[in-house]
């Protein structure tokens, strides 16, 4: 910021007539930007560009079966400071394990991404979604079927 | 006695110790695979290297080989000791599959700490894992051979140590692989510890599997109260159930080890209303009542009978299952209201043993599981060890991978997991094969060993004047005269009345003739030697109880964790009997017959969720800590309620003790009762110990010689082909305990009834037969096994959950031939 855009009320102030310059300094601002292109973004018309390393709502990714590369290890419920995860695993026909619940409140989590990062098997992944409204506190408690298709349902 | 240095610090350690235990004792735990205490070492799996720096050994060699020597200096840290270690975890992950996020053992497993600490992070080696097919070993075990590393732990215990053949090693070099000669369920009912021993994750806990991660359980010093051993275990609880037991270190009673019925015995304790039934909810004539409600209206209905036909009208019933705090307070309860009892015991036979058990053993020949690992003589009269008291039988059998000679003198087929020589005998002649096997043992010139055992001596000599015994028991008894330290495992389920006696006192005998004699008694419960201890003989035994009870003397019941309907033979009459009190309540843990038809039932809690204190049968008071809060467990994909609430959905029990204190006024009498207050003053020996007390023993008065012995010698008033019906314990099937956990269910085989094989000649049965039993409560359907080891003219009949033994209408029943009959 150069010197002389600071405008020193104080030491002007009471001293009569002084008022004039100061206003149209402000209005020569104000014009000058009149017809520059805005730089507000229309939200939510218009979405900002987030970072590559922007950490927004979960999501549990599938291999190429389609089915949950979870096996419900519990090392993203060891590993998040705010207990938001909860996992109880099944043993399915094969003897394999799997998460027969998979729950993550959205509401106690804080975005650390410690969760992704613990997944031994890249099974969870935090997307880029930032925006997520319901009606009920109970509706971010977000199960294996919403965080499934976490991208799907709330980006439509 | 040794001094070496171990990374700069001294320690000087006793004669034969490793190297590797050295190190241990100054805090330094050099890593170990294939090494344990138990066990021993075999230096199979090369982890535990360490660089000799000075001293008759040079360079790195296996600190679990190498026993400490004078002079030695040792460092664990040495570079070369370090890039050793670092490369044997190099090859052992080699073929270890990084199946951690899915194994159960992941967050408690050797292998992984060690891999980490040893900084191994990149696999180098690009050639492919080798693979096994896993087997299936039982409903306890789950085996996942992947991930062996050939430390040989797992066959060393299973083999050398618990004494069964059918898991071990095959093949060698990279295909080396360890389990059974096809799948099939694990013979061994030690086969949990193979979960414990494993430092991997290829023998997993079946019960639990999948169900929890090692960093998510609450854990606390636990006990179990399955059989009257009292080992030590860890009880791990999560998402308020118990999930899983694990042995806890106890060098003076089960060691590292636990039985399979302690191990995964445990589920009684959680109740699933979907599945099963522990029933959380005090309940008034059967509905579902508040928990002040179920209190006041139990004290009213008990106080109205006490005012209406005086206190004796009401009676205190307890059990085996018992603890010392409840035991103590049913004391005080009867003591200061003037209520029956307590009766702790069902048969009055039963009584007499266990009182005469726990009296008799002082603290001179009471010994500990390990001493009986270092006996040189053992002898077994009138017990099974493997069944009543399994930690019992892993304890004989160290005692006889040393050398020592093990007798069995036993109506049943006891099998040991040792070689033992057995003596099949009626009940009644048990004695005289004990005092006979003395009596020669002794020998001819001990004449001068006081007045006491003279009299003993003569009295032996009066009674088996016409006993002639068989050649072995000359044998035995020459065996027994070379040993110095000698113990009498005397058990208390079939033996007559007097044997409990007669076996302390024969212990003593065996004292004065310079031996150092011990006694090991097997109580029928884990509240056995409390309940001895605390029982009165003016008391009546529950048999006695429900005469009282048909005669109008008794109108009000309290039972307190105990069911008569398990353990009283005549169930009709039990019926009757309770039907015509006016009020009877039920405080219980277990969903029971007695729970359900009770007027007012209310939960008690269990060892879990309460510290418990328990006598073991050696007299060792100990100490169990409370795990988890209780109440109803989260069923699998449940979360725990967002509501934050100090309730707690089935939290309403109490422990039995404070349940009784509410109902007896008591908190009116001494408020904020605590079991330091009470639980002291009820037992002698126990104002030193203070409360709660774990390990020690209480000072036991010293009883000496008895005068007076009843030897059942050739009583020969049983008519030929008359049956006497026993009615055993079987490890898996025939507790309460079993009856309620459904992780037993697997392990139960069906009921059998053994006879031997001459009276299955005579009866003209085979092996396999169902025979019907005729017995006074109608007839027993049961399948025959005849056996060699049975003694003659007995049927061995376990006190079976799938069976209705309770048909036999007595405690002791003496069956016809003509009444068995083959189906």
């Amino acid at each position: 910021m150069e010197k002389s855009d600071i405008i020193n009320v104080s030491k002007n102030r009471g001293e009569k007539g002084n008022y004039v310059k100061p206003i149209l300094k402000g209005l020569q601002f104000t014009m000058g930007n009149f017809f520059k292109k805005p730089v507000t973004i229309q939200y939510p018309d218009q979405k900002t560009v987030r970072s590559q390393r922007w950490r927004g709502l979960h999501k549990l990714n599938v291999d190429e079966k389609g089915e949950l590369k979870c096996v419900a290890c519990g090392l993203c419920a060891a590993v998040c400071p705010s207990q938001a995860i909860t996992i109880l695993a099944r043993e399915d026909e094969g003897g394999t394990r799997h998460p027969e619940k998979f729950e993550v409140n959205e509401l106690r989590c804080i975005f650390c991404g410690f969760c992704q990062d613990a997944c031994p098997k890249s099974a969870i992944s935090l997307t880029k979604i930032y925006e997520y409204v319901n009606y009920n506190r109970e509706d971010f408690v977000f199960d294996i079927s919403i965080l499934k298709t976490t991208g799907e349902k709330w980006n439509s | 006695m040794p001094r070496l240095i171990i990374d700069e610090r001294e320690i000087e350690v006793p004669e034969g110790t490793k190297v590797i235990d050295a190190a241990e004792m100054l805090g330094i735990v050099i890593p170990r695979f294939c090494y344990h205490e138990a066990l021993g070492s075999v230096g199979a799996c090369r982890m535990c290297a360490v660089k000799f720096i000075q001293g008759p050994f040079k360079g790195v060699q296996m600190s679990c080989m190498i026993e400490a020597q004078d002079g030695m200096v040792v460092s664990t840290t040495d570079q070369e000791a370090v890039e050793f270690r670092k490369r044997v975890i190099e090859l052992l992950m080699k073929n270890h599959p990084l199946d951690c996020p899915v194994c159960d053992e992941g967050g408690q497993c050797l292998l992984q700490d060690e891999t980490i600490s040893g900084g191994h992070a990149m696999r180098r080696f690009p050639g492919p894992k080798r693979t096994y097919r896993d087997q299936y070993l039982g409903p306890f075990i789950k085996h996942e051979m992947n991930r062996c590393i050939h430390c040989y732990r797992c066959s060393r215990f299973y083999q050398e140590f618990a004494g069964y053949r059918d898991l071990g090693p095959m093949q060698i070099g990279d295909r080396l692989y360890f389990g059974r000669f096809s799948d099939g369920c694990l013979e061994s009912p030690f086969s949990g510890n193979l979960v414990d021993i494993c430092p991997t994750g290829v023998y997993t806990d079946k019960t639990a599997r999948f169900k929890l991660r090692r960093w998510d359980l609450q854990r606390a010093p636990g006990l179990c109260n399955q059989c009257s051993l009292g080992c030590n275990t860890v009880a791990n609880a999560h998402y308020r159930g118990v999930m899983r037991m694990e042995a806890r270190f106890n060098r003076d009673v089960n060691g590292y080890f636990l039985c399979d019925a302690g191990r995964f015995g445990f589920s009684y304790a959680n109740g699933d209303p979907g599945l099963w039934r522990r029933p959380l909810f005090p309940k008034i004539a059967g509905e579902v009542a508040g928990a002040a409600d179920a209190l006041s209206a139990a004290r009213k209905a008990l106080d109205d009978i006490a005012a209406k036909n005086g206190p004796g009208a009401v009676a205190v019933v307890g059990s085996q299952r018992n603890s010392l705090e409840t035991q103590s307070m049913m004391n005080l309860v009867c003591e200061t209201r003037g209520w029956l009892g307590p009766v702790f015991f069902f048969d009055p036979a039963m009584r007499l043993k266990t009182l005469s058990a726990v009296h008799e053993l002082d603290g001179e020949i009471a010994v500990s599981m390990k001493q009986i690992e270092n006996a040189d003589f053992i002898l077994v009269v009138g017990a099974d060890p493997l069944n009543e008291a399994p930690m019992s039988a892993m304890a004989i059998r160290q005692a006889a991978r040393k050398k020592a000679p093990v007798v069995t003198i036993d109506p049943r087929p006891v099998s040991l997991p040792c070689d033992s020589q057995h003596f099949a005998v009626l009940p009644k002649d048990i004695e005289s094969y004990l005092g006979a096997l003395i009596l020669k043992a002794m020998g001819k010139d001990a004449a001068s060993l006081g007045s006491e055992s003279e009299n003993f001596r003569a009295y032996l000599g009066s009674q088996l004047e016409n006993f002639n015994p068989p050649e072995s028991l000359d044998q035995c008894a020459r065996l027994l005269a070379a040993s110095s330290k000698p113990v009498i495992i005397c058990g208390t389920d079939v033996t007559m009345e007097t044997t409990p006696a007669f076996a302390a006192d024969c212990v003593r005998l065996l004292n004065l003739c310079e031996k150092q004699a011990g006694l090991f008694n097997l109580l029928p419960g884990a509240g056995s030697f409390g309940a001895g201890l605390l029982s009165r003989t003016e008391v009546p035994t529950f048999a006695d109880l429900v005469e009282y009870i048909e005669n109008g003397r008794v109108r009000g019941l309290v039972f307190a964790e105990s069911d008569p309907f398990h353990c009283y033979p005549d169930r009709a009459r039990l019926e009757s009997a309770l039907s015509k009190l006016d009020f009877f309540l039920a405080l219980d843990y277990f969903p029971s017959e007695t729970a359900r038809r009770a007027s007012v039932f209310y939960p008690a809690s269990t060892i879990f969720e309460t510290g418990a204190t328990f006598l073991n049968q050696e007299g060792r008071a100990q100490f169990a800590s409370p795990v988890h809060c209780g109440g109803e467990p989260i069923r699998p994909g449940e979360h725990p309620p967002r509501v934050y609430s100090g309730l707690v959905p089935g939290g309403d029990h109490l422990p039995a003790w404070k349940a009784l204190a509410s109902i007896a006024g008591m908190e009116e009498t001494c408020p904020d009762i605590a079991p330091e207050k009470f639980v002291p003053p009820s037992i002698p020996g126990f104002e030193a110990l203070g409360y709660p007390v774990d390990g020690q023993r209480p000072a036991l008065a010293k009883s000496g010689f008895k005068t007076q012995w009843g030897l059942n010698t050739f009583d020969k008033s049983q008519a030929p082909l008359t049956f006497e019906l026993l009615m055993v314990e079987w490890i898996f099937g025939t507790s309460e305990f079993s009856a309620w956990s459904d992780s037993l269910a697997p392990a139960v085989l069906p009921p059998l009834m053994s006879i031997s094989a001459k009276d299955a000649v005579r009866l003209g049965l085979a092996d396999k037969d169902k025979v019907s039993v005729e017995l006074a409560g109608g007839e027993l359907e049961i399948v025959v096994s005849v056996s060699d080891r049975t003694a003659e003219s007995v049927l061995i009949v376990p006190r079976h959950n799938g069976l209705e033994w309770q048909k036999s209408h007595d405690f002791r029943v003496f069956v016809s031939s003509e009444k068995i009959r083959k189906i």
